[in-house]
């Protein structure tokens, strides 16, 4: 008895404080891949959380010097494989620049509608792993519920559900039949009301809210000095959208809003902030559906492309509005048949690498939060 | 934050939190009328439409060997081998009517190398190589996901 009194006597001094160093991953759920955070903590504070990428590195930049233009496509499509049409419609208009080949205006409006609907698609897979990493797990299975009918549409128009191959050089692989436009109504007309339902569910959920606003701020200092695009800077208050600002394809023609996060809740650009925005989005991508799916013009679906891709030496950047960002294509041709240099801009690497940033103090579970909210593919970040 | 805020939290949790429930509530119910969304796989299949991308299939009476699937491939997983045909040997022909100039040797697959995009299928000339319905096709031993398509046998 005496010697647990005593024990108690001293036990403040016993008690050293001293910082922690944890691995969060590379085999964690929350961090939405094989991400490894290095998280320095002093108590439950996060003093350090530095990312380690990497680990599903695939050597893309390489492996497309080897491969011909074509066969570069499936490769595109393993990048940020939730959203795999943006993905490979940013390398198709690329090569198509290069190439100076011209689209049909079918197959224009063919990807557009497509590339929508994989944003809708993505953006319900970041919606229902951020619900998942803030312990709502029915957000989670609505959101894979109308992501099935998007996969469902996919795999009658491509023949694949995940990894689609779709975008091809000079137009689309595969002509859509009225069958698939029908369903593609359905779906829309099905999902507009269920936006409204998400945001009751999960984002003007009290307990929500508390556990997102004012966590991960991202001022636009930090976002222009990191190189921000997407939803991040839109998050943050900046309106920048490459399909308003540097329109390509048949964008100018469609009528569509850039929602831009106001700090409703809290600090302007904080995780509610970026959540609200990808809700939002989702909104405007239906709109575009809405407004193209009737007016799909007859044609051919895929302009006059050689059978051997073989773009006139020189070298060319390109980039494209993705559900996370801008992904960008800079690739050098020596005239051959396969590309002399490719390189990729992911906006997934330059989003993660914020992480450190704006986590500096905060709890252990609002570093979940906030990687949550930054949306990232791993696919994407190591290439 | 004074007891009244921290109350007023709690009200807006419950409110909301009673919100989120009732449209589980209604989803609960719905599928409790006209069945879960839900497919029991092994015993139930959801139909595979038409054109997906499964299994590979090669028609090798109508392989011209060509080889414009294996330059296509961009994993390199097609393996062909052709001779040229006697020229007393009587004239071959495929089915749309084009003439065969080589003979077939060899025609394998590596099936666990493809990457199931369809740029051989899409390249083939004759139309010989396509994509079957076909996905479930696990096997013990790796080097049996070589398909031998001269003896093919499933």
């Amino acid at each position: 008895m005496e010697s647990i009194r005593e024990h108690l006597a001293d036990a403040p001094e016993n008690l050293k404080t001293d910082e922690l160093l944890i691995n969060m991953g590379p085999q964690h759920p929350s961090t939405h891949g094989v991400l490894r955070v290095i998280i320095k903590t002093d108590g439950e504070i996060v003093k350090e959380a530095i990312p380690e990428v990497g680990y599903l590195h695939r050597c893309f930049e390489k492996h497309s010097e080897n491969v011909d233009y074509m066969g570069v496509e499936p490769y595109v499509d393993r990048l940020d494989y939730l959203a795999s049409m943006n993905n490979a419609m940013g390398w198709a208009i690329a090569v198509e620049k290069m190439l100076g080949a011209e689209v049909p205006r079918r197959a224009e409006y063919i990807r557009v509608i497509v590339s929508e609907l994989q944003r809708i698609g993505s953006h319900l897979m970041a919606y229902g792993t951020y619900g998942l990493d803030m312990g709502a797990f029915t957000a989670f299975m609505y959101g894979f519920r109308d992501r099935e009918m998007i996969l469902d549409i996919f795999e009658s128009l491509s023949g694949a559900r995940l990894l689609y191959n779709y975008m091809w050089i000079g137009g689309v692989a595969r002509d859509i039949t009225p069958d698939q436009v029908q369903k593609i109504k359905d779906f829309v007309a099905y999902f507009k009301p269920k936006i409204d339902e998400y945001n009751d569910l999960v984002t003007y959920n009290k307990i929500f809210i508390e556990r997102t606003k004012n966590i991960g701020i991202l001022d636009l200092e930090t976002c222009f000095s990191y190189g921000l695009t997407g939803v991040m800077l839109r998050g943050a208050g900046f309106k920048w959208d490459l399909r308003k600002d540097l329109p390509y394809s048949i964008y100018p023609e469609v009528d569509f809003e850039v929602p831009v996060a106001s700090g409703e809740m809290g600090t302007l650009g904080d995780c509610w902030d970026r959540h609200i925005v990808r809700m939002h989005e989702m909104k405007q991508s239906l709109r575009i559906i809405e407004q193209l799916i009737d007016g799909i013009p007859t044609g051919p679906y895929r302009g006059k492309v050689g059978k051997v891709v073989k773009p006139p030496v020189g070298e060319h950047f390109s980039r494209t509005e993705c559900p996370r960002g801008e992904l960008a294509f800079y690739i050098v041709s020596d005239g051959s048949g396969k590309p002399y240099r490719v390189r990729c801009k992911s906006p997934c690497f330059l989003n993660i690498s914020t992480l450190d940033e704006i986590t500096r103090g905060v709890m252990v579970a609002d570093l979940v939060a906030t990687i949550g909210s930054l949306d990232i593919v791993l696919g994407e970040v190591d290439r | 934050m004074t007891f009244l805020e921290y109350m007023e939290i709690l009200r807006d949790a419950a409110v909301s939190t009673a919100k989120g429930m009732l449209i589980t509530l209604k989803v609960f119910l719905r599928v409790n009328t006209s069945g879960a969304i839900t497919i029991q796989y092994p015993e139930n299949r959801d139909a595979i439409p038409l054109g997906s991308r499964g299994l590979l299939f090669n028609d090798v009476e109508d392989c011209i060997s060509c080889k414009q699937c294996a330059v296509a491939c961009p994993v390199d997983c097609i393996y062909i081998e052709a001779d040229k045909k006697d020229p007393g040997a009587t004239a071959d022909f495929t089915k749309g009517g084009v003439k065969k100039t080589l003979d077939l040797k060899k025609f394998d697959i590596d099936i666990s190398l493809c990457c199931y995009c369809g740029l051989c299928s899409a390249a083939c000339p004759t139309d010989c190589l396509y994509h079957t319905k076909e996905y479930e096709y696990s096997v013990f031993d790796r080097n049996k996901h070589v398909m031998d398509y001269l003896n093919y046998k499933r």
